[in-house]
């Protein structure tokens, strides 16, 4: 494994205060905090053009920020680059390596940059790690996308980082390997304890892991916390199963739900609605000849961020 | 750690098909050249010797493996810079454009460090490529034509180097033609640390040397201070090391100004490399 520079105790993994990023007019990371704390497994999520992928480069100083401060392992950039980088391990946007060489080729080639000094012992065990096992002298320009992926995620961990940075890991995999993706996200955080930073769209797969949530939109945070706290907090999703979906959204509308409703693209009901008044929602459309089918009461991480996103517009 | 960036970037150039290019155009312009001096070397001896004929009787025949090396040296000199350029304008912008940049500035080595690397390893590969040439010029023609005493024409006129004294100086010529030729090594991986894509530092690179080299070459007054500090000027500062006696002080100034060249360059490029917002 890698010589590492000693660094002191930290409990904050990533602290960034008021980060901001401009690419000549245009501020794509506009007074960004956030704190990630050791251990955990941060969601970052946002629209496309939130300013995620930004902000990841610039944790791993692929982009240096234009103003405001970030910490690393309680350590500044600035004065502490590569031991920063000695215990952050990545994987950013799409996973590409050098197509003319093999797999095992590649991560030696990386494991040596990393320092590490059995490159090719600890390459091995990190290809059966992600499931490669028997393809290590195969060229890369072989490996479908979903291998790659993987590939991506063994190359991230060869150095045994502390803190994974894994943007969009779920990208272009099958049903399968997004479950594989899932697990091995899983045993890095509760077999070996790493701090994890998630950026996906797939709400999903991040719900499924994520202990913490920050939610970036037009570079400022939303919001941030614990993934069950936000969730808890948040107003239950009912979905209503009924019969001229469009004319009942419109009657709700004009009644006491004005605004609260709206139709999904299966042409659904559904809205924020408090447990308590579930009742008498099914009992007005009743009442005025709908025919309710089902009723669906839903607390998920993508119904959360949608309210999210749709009620809190950060200004431009 | 630099050992280490260095034998990768070593390791990266060794596995890429187009770092071959070079080697396989030397040989193939290098066997044209020769067979075309078996086949009618004599006429081509005599075309050129022509001017010299009223005034000069030569006795045996100026064609050897030592003439026919100074031959090949001499054209294919022009030729190596784009060989060059061919591999090392791509080492950091080819890595930019196949996104494989991001994995390597996300391990704990300095960007210094990288870059530096990539330099150590231009060098190299300029000076393996210049040894395959050397290899060609150098032994592969000797053992052809045969050896013997060396006839270079200069301004002086036609000046005859004894066959014992030629080999040091192809050694020392192709010292000063590995300054010049690292100096277009240093220019296009500089300016592989501006794009994104290796076709913009490859052009850039031959463009460069197209005007410096028409500027070195017209006979303009407004050019002749800038002459004497264009690197292209000295590109062919080796061939003096054929001449006697050796213009020793004109060959140091060479160098000197071929080294800054270096400084300069790399300087710029540490710069830029150092400040570059990695986005690809």
């Amino acid at each position: 494994m890698s010589t590492r520079t000693p660094i002191p105790h930290y409990s904050t993994v990533v602290k960034a205060v008021d980060l901001v990023k401009d690419y000549g007019t245009f501020r794509a990371v506009d007074g960004l905090n956030f704190e990630l704390k050791a251990g955990g497994v941060m969601g970052f999520l946002g629209p496309n053009g939130a300013g995620k992928s930004t902000t990841l480069r610039m944790l791993v100083d692929l982009i240096r920020p234009s103003r405001g401060q970030l910490s690393l392992f309680g350590l500044p950039y600035r004065t502490h680059r590569q031991a920063i980088l000695a215990r952050i391990g990545c994987l950013i946007e799409k996973p590409d390596f050098y197509k003319y060489l093999s797999a095992l080729q590649n991560l030696e080639l990386l494991a040596r940059a990393s320092g590490v000094k059995d490159y090719r012992k600890r390459s091995l065990e990190l290809m059966d790690f992600v499931g490669l096992s028997g393809r290590e002298n195969d060229k890369v320009s072989s490996f479908s996308h979903g291998m790659r992926q993987r590939l991506g995620l063994a190359q991230c961990l060869l150095h045994d980082p502390d803190l994974v940075v894994l943007d969009e890991p779920g990208t272009g995999l099958d049903p399968q390997g997004l479950v594989d993706m899932r697990e091995m996200i899983q045993n890095l955080h509760r077999e070996q304890g790493k701090t994890i930073l998630l950026s996906s769209h797939h709400l999903s797969e991040v719900e499924a892991v994520a202990t913490d949530l920050v939610v970036v939109d037009r570079g400022h945070c939303v919001v941030q916390g614990s993934a069950k706290a936000l969730l808890s907090q948040s107003e239950r999703q009912i979905r209503i199963t009924v019969g001229r979906a469009d004319e009942a959204l419109a009657l709700l509308n004009a009644g006491p739900w004005a605004g609260r409703g709206r139709l999904n693209d299966r042409g659904e009901l559904t809205g924020a609605l408090g447990r308590e008044e579930v009742p008498s929602a099914v009992q007005f459309l009743t009442q005025n000849g709908f025919e309710v089918y089902a009723i669906e009461s839903r607390q998920k991480l993508e119904d959360y961020y949608m309210n999210l996103l749709n009620h809190h517009p950060t200004e431009s | 750690m630099w050992w280490t960036a260095l034998r990768n970037e070593s390791v990266k150039i060794l596995a890429k098909p187009r770092s071959y290019l070079g080697f396989l155009a030397i040989t193939l312009l290098v066997g044209v050249i020769l067979l075309a001096l078996a086949l009618d070397g004599k006429s081509y001896i005599e075309f050129v010797t022509s001017s010299l004929q009223q005034s000069l009787t030569v006795e045996g025949s100026m064609l050897n493996g030592y003439l026919v090396g100074f031959i090949i040296l001499q054209m294919l000199v022009v030729h190596l810079p784009l060989l060059v350029a061919l591999v090392t304008g791509d080492l950091v912008s080819g890595e930019a454009a196949m996104g494989t940049l991001r994995n390597l500035l996300t391990r704990p080595l300095s960007r210094r460090g990288l870059l530096l690397s990539k330099y150590g390893a231009a060098a190299v590969y300029t000076l393996v490529l210049l040894l395959w040439l050397g290899i060609m010029a150098v032994m592969v023609s000797p053992w052809i034509f045969g050896v013997g005493d060396l006839a270079v024409l200069s301004n002086e006129g036609l000046q005859i180097l004894p066959a014992e004294e030629v080999l040091p100086r192809f050694l020392q010529a192709f010292g000063v033609a590995f300054a010049a030729l690292y100096t277009v090594a240093c220019l296009s991986v500089t300016l592989s640390c501006f794009a994104d894509n290796s076709i913009g530092p490859i052009v850039g690179t031959m463009a460069i040397i197209m005007v410096f080299t028409l500027v070195g070459t017209l006979d303009v007054a407004l050019f002749d201070q800038i002459r004497p500090f264009l690197f292209t000027t000295h590109m062919a500062a080796w061939r003096s090391l054929f001449l006697d006696p050796v213009p020793w002080g004109d060959i140091l100034f060479s160098m000197v100004l071929l080294g800054a060249h270096w400084v300069l360059l790399i300087g710029v490029g540490l710069w830029t490399f150092e400040r570059k917002d990695i986005l690809t």
